[in-house]
């Protein structure tokens, strides 16, 4: 009984997650923003912290690269998106982008599935997998603008721990590979 | 003899290289948040926490450094450019340049380790050049300074400063009545100029800091900005007559605020300037900021 409500869950973030990815596909756009929490009822709570752990990680990519517009490593959004060493990473990335003169434009392309959580009938931390895609999303030397060439972009293989802090999710860490690992 | 001139000359060349094309880059912004390249950097360390130091404790140790010719080295002893993109070489090889995170970034980072220090980006270079073996980053470097120069020790200095505590008389004294003039004065101590000095065998740098101006949030929602410490209103002075430099009129009691009172805030803004080694400038400036407590009434409840 409780497995099959464990299928109806998953199959339902599934089906979220593919529709996702279709409109990356196709528009080959930023990420849609999180799924409001309007959208929750009716799921149990593994579903909907499993939603919200996507979101979580979804949310922090497209945080960084519009705070790498700026660049901007105090923007409030990062904040809500990710803590601790995900968190110092980014930010650290930022400052270095704002010391050395760099901008980024456009964003990655993220496409996370859940890979565990933990407890598993209320999670209050749960992995992520995903093949993140930086083939749009650009370098650019801020006082002229001229695209940084030396700049390999493609797809890597990223995981990521997504933890539940008072209901609010937040990425805590993730490990990047080298491009072409998925 | 011909062939270190050949090497100053490679090492010449490969720093013009660089000045036409300084920025470190080696990944897209997915690579740029790797630790493998960067194990010191926030958030790299294993035991990584909201807590802590952050890494490169080690950065300015090693091998290398400016030695007694007055020379740089890496840490493997060859002679590198003591001076790159506006930061100096440590003794790690890499590049330090004193930075100022805000308190936000701080946080991030892993927040402020205590104890003296200072923050700075790290740049490492690697063999050919324009390329780098890491991206760096911002750390925090605890005690000596990882590289000496004027700037950096005009940073340490700056950190040593110790600026008054502000305190506020604001006058009349005692609770304030709507519509009289309030006179915004800060006690001469607070406003002062501060030196400290850090200092390196044969290098000294002096920073001052001196008290430019004066915000003070008057808790009714307004801000008055004044470019002095205020006069101090003295009793025999018509109470009606207004601060000739830095004064508030309350238009509303304080009644209605929770506590019944209004929260004063005088933040001072420092500008911060160094002088030592024949060399001069500016570092980032401080604030400093102190509050008070005020009732105001309603002039006509005490007339009444």
């Amino acid at each position: 009984m409780l497995t099959r409500r464990l299928v109806v869950g998953l199959v339902a973030a599934s089906l979220t997650l593919s529709a996702g990815c279709s409109s990356h596909q196709s528009g080959g756009t930023p990420a849609p923003a999180p799924v409001t929490s309007s959208a929750s009822p009716g799921l149990g709570p593994r579903a909907a912290a499993e939603r919200e752990a996507l979101a979580a990680y979804t949310g922090m990519w497209q945080a960084m690269a519009k705070a790498g517009e700026v660049p901007d490593p105090d923007a409030a959004e990062l904040r809500q998106y990710a803590a601790d060493r995900a968190l110092a990473r980014i930010v650290s990335v930022l400052v270095t982008y704002r010391e050395t003169g760099v901008v980024t434009r456009g964003g990655p392309v993220t496409n996370p599935r859940v890979t565990g959580a933990t407890p598993a009938d209320a999670p209050t931390e749960v992995t992520v997998a995903d093949c993140g895609d930086s083939t749009n999303w650009t370098k650019h030397k801020k006082a002229t603008g001229e695209l940084i060439e030396d700049d390999p972009r493609g797809r890597r293989s990223i995981t990521a721990v997504v933890k539940s802090f008072d209901g609010s999710w937040k990425v805590v860490s993730f490990d990047v590979g080298d491009i072409g690992s998925c | 003899m011909l062939k270190l001139a050949r090497v100053a000359v490679a090492v010449l060349v490969a720093g013009a290289v660089l000045l036409v094309a300084p920025t470190p880059v080696y990944a897209d912004p997915f690579g740029d948040t790797r630790c493998d390249k960067n194990p010191g950097a926030p958030g790299c360390e294993v035991t990584a926490g909201n807590t802590g130091t952050t890494g490169g404790s080690n950065a300015g140790k090693g091998g290398g450094g400016r030695g007694g010719d007055g020379k740089c080295r890496n840490p493997s002893g060859e002679e590198i450019l003591c001076q790159r993109d506006g930061a100096w070489a440590g003794a790690d090889g890499c590049y330090y340049r004193p930075i100022d995170p805000s308190p936000s970034t701080v946080q991030a980072l892993g927040g402020q380790p205590a104890g003296e220090g200072g923050w700075y980006q790290r740049t490492c270079y690697g063999a050919d050049g324009a390329a780098t073996t890491g991206l760096g980053g911002p750390v925090w470097i605890a005690g000596v300074p990882p590289v000496v120069s004027p700037e950096v020790l005009a940073r340490q200095a700056r950190a040593r400063l110790t600026l008054p505590k502000v305190e506020i008389a604001m006058n009349p004294p005692g609770d304030q009545l709507v519509n009289l003039p309030v006179w915004l004065a800060l006690d001469r101590a607070s406003w002062r100029a501060q030196s400290a000095t850090a200092s390196v065998p044969g290098v000294s740098v002096t920073a001052t800091a001196r008290p430019v101006r004066v915000s003070w949030s008057m808790g009714d929602g307004t801000t008055r900005v004044c470019d002095g410490p205020g006069t101090v209103w003295r009793p025999g002075t018509d109470p009606a007559k207004a601060s000739p430099d830095c004064g508030h009129v309350y238009r509303r009691s304080s009644a209605g605020t929770p506590g019944g009172t209004y929260t004063v805030t005088a933040t001072v803004t420092w500008e911060v300037v160094w002088a030592g080694a024949g060399q001069s400038g500016t570092v980032p400036g401080l604030t400093t900021s102190g509050q008070v407590q005020t009732r105001v009434q309603e002039s006509q409840a005490v007339i009444g």
